[in-house]
């Protein structure tokens, strides 16, 4: 019991925040964890290798989402284009300046195939090679989902800013295409 | 510019952890090459690093620790699974798949808010998950249920109430409240009685029907009750089940009541 509080206490804020990305619901993000727990207490012990724990935990949750909502199929193994994705500027001290509902709802803008593993590399709990276990996709789609889903996700931020065209900063070196905001 | 660099690099977590990962060795010496890249990457980093702490900024509702270690809070973990039983079910179990595929996929046929307290089960089972209330009288554990307005049969059929319990425990689920009676059938064998709110529920029986089911090594029965949608769970098989249910000679199915639920005109499930 000891060793399951253990891991409750080391995971469930992020499982939690990783659900909520998942299900925009509190309610069910807080759902879908504790369901997640109640499967590693029944089947947990199936685990062979302990220091994978922290994956089956993120792959059960990521599992129990997708059988809940009742997706037809995983998201599907689509090929994306491996040149970077243009990325709107958007400096970090606008990110920090923002209150977190901001920011989190702009991250709930982002498409679902590019939210989750953004997700899971802003949780900086899991690497790109576990976030490509549990979303059982190749390493170099999880790189372009997340270049994708970066973009995506500046310009939403830039869209929650507003008016921010006065606070946006130019990076060095690289040139914006189109008027993003 | 190069932009593999930049989609290799964009994989890199901000806080380090990344940093004796080979993959981005060939990128990050190309970042030190190239002042460009080295600025991209030091603005990126920084983007992530501010998002990473907004995500942690996330509140996490204060009770979802407790509801998760609800069972571990109770007195004492039990004791009725001995191991050598579990390994002796685990080899009956692999045994029945083997012979005569009578292993049903986990699951199979039964409805979510089942599957679910199986899985509850399973936890009690293996220790992980411990009863609230410990003691053999069923009706004093019904009467305990009650008090705390937990979804349970007032009446429990005949032949279980007969039984010595061991246990009691009520968890919540999706918005649904449950509660679960245990009964010691004697040897290793054990029953279950899982009940929840029939509101909101998807995947109960009609009104009228009992359903039966097997999953792996347990026989379940369920029936919708008077606002209630109940489970009777054993490992003492088919028959056993039955008779479980049995309410004296062609007695009426057992009755519901609940502090909470007024109404006790049987209505079918949505």
């Amino acid at each position: 019991m000891h060793d399951f509080e253990q891991l409750v206490d080391r995971h469930y804020a992020a499982l939690y925040r990783f659900g909520l990305s998942l299900a925009k619901n509190g309610a069910e993000a807080a759902d879908l964890t504790q369901e997640t727990f109640y499967l590693w207490a029944s089947r947990g012990h199936q685990l062979r290798d302990f220091s994978k724990v922290k994956s089956w935990l993120f792959t059960t949750l990521y599992r129990a989402y997708l059988s809940t909502y009742r997706h037809a199929k995983k998201f599907p193994h689509i090929e994306l284009e491996d040149a970077i994705a243009e990325l709107p500027s958007v400096a970090p001290s606008i990110v920090a300046d923002l209150d977190g509902t901001t920011v989190v709802e702009a991250l709930t803008q982002v498409d679902e195939i590019f939210r989750i593993p953004l997700t899971l590399f802003y949780l900086q709990d899991l690497s790109y090679r576990e976030i490509a276990e549990i979303l059982e996709v190749p390493i170099g789609t999880v790189m372009s989902r997340l270049s994708r889903g970066k973009a995506q996700l500046r310009e939403c931020l830039l869209e929650a800013r507003g008016s921010v065209a006065g606070k946006v900063i130019p990076l060095p070196g690289v040139e914006r295409k189109g008027g993003v905001a | 510019m190069n932009e593999d660099p930049k989609l290799i690099l964009g994989a890199c977590r901000p806080d380090g952890a990344d940093a004796e990962d080979p993959v981005f060795a060939g990128a990050l010496a190309a970042a030190q090459r190239d002042p460009q890249l080295a600025a991209w990457f030091r603005e990126a980093q920084d983007f992530d690093r501010a998002m990473a702490g907004k995500l942690r900024e996330i509140p996490v509702p204060g009770n979802l620790r407790a509801k998760i270690l609800a069972g571990g809070r109770a007195s004492r973990p039990l004791k009725w699974w001995a191991r050598p039983r579990v390994w002796a079910l685990a080899a009956l179990l692999l045994g029945s798949a083997i012979v005569g595929g009578l292993w049903m996929s986990a699951g199979a046929g039964l409805a979510g808010w089942q599957r679910h307290a199986l899985g509850v089960l399973d936890a009690v089972e293996a220790e992980k998950v411990s009863l609230d209330h410990e003691l053999p009288e069923p009706e004093k554990l019904v009467t305990w249920l009650q008090e705390r307005s937990a979804p349970v049969l007032a009446t429990l059929p005949d032949a279980l109430a007969e039984r010595r319990a061991f246990g009691c425990k009520t968890w919540e689920w999706r918005g649904l409240r449950f509660s679960m009676v245990c009964f010691d059938l004697g040897g290793s064998a054990t029953a279950h009685l899982i009940s929840t709110w029939q509101g909101g529920l998807k995947g109960a029986p009609p009104l009228g029907h009992m359903r039966y089911a097997r999953v792996g090594n347990w026989h379940t029965a369920t029936w919708s009750e008077g606002g209630l949608a109940c489970m009777l769970v054993t490992d003492a098989g088919d028959e056993e089940l039955r008779k479980l249910l049995a309410q004296g000679a062609a007695g009426p199915p057992p009755r519901v009541a609940s502090a909470r639920r007024a109404p006790r005109d049987f209505l079918p499930f949505p």
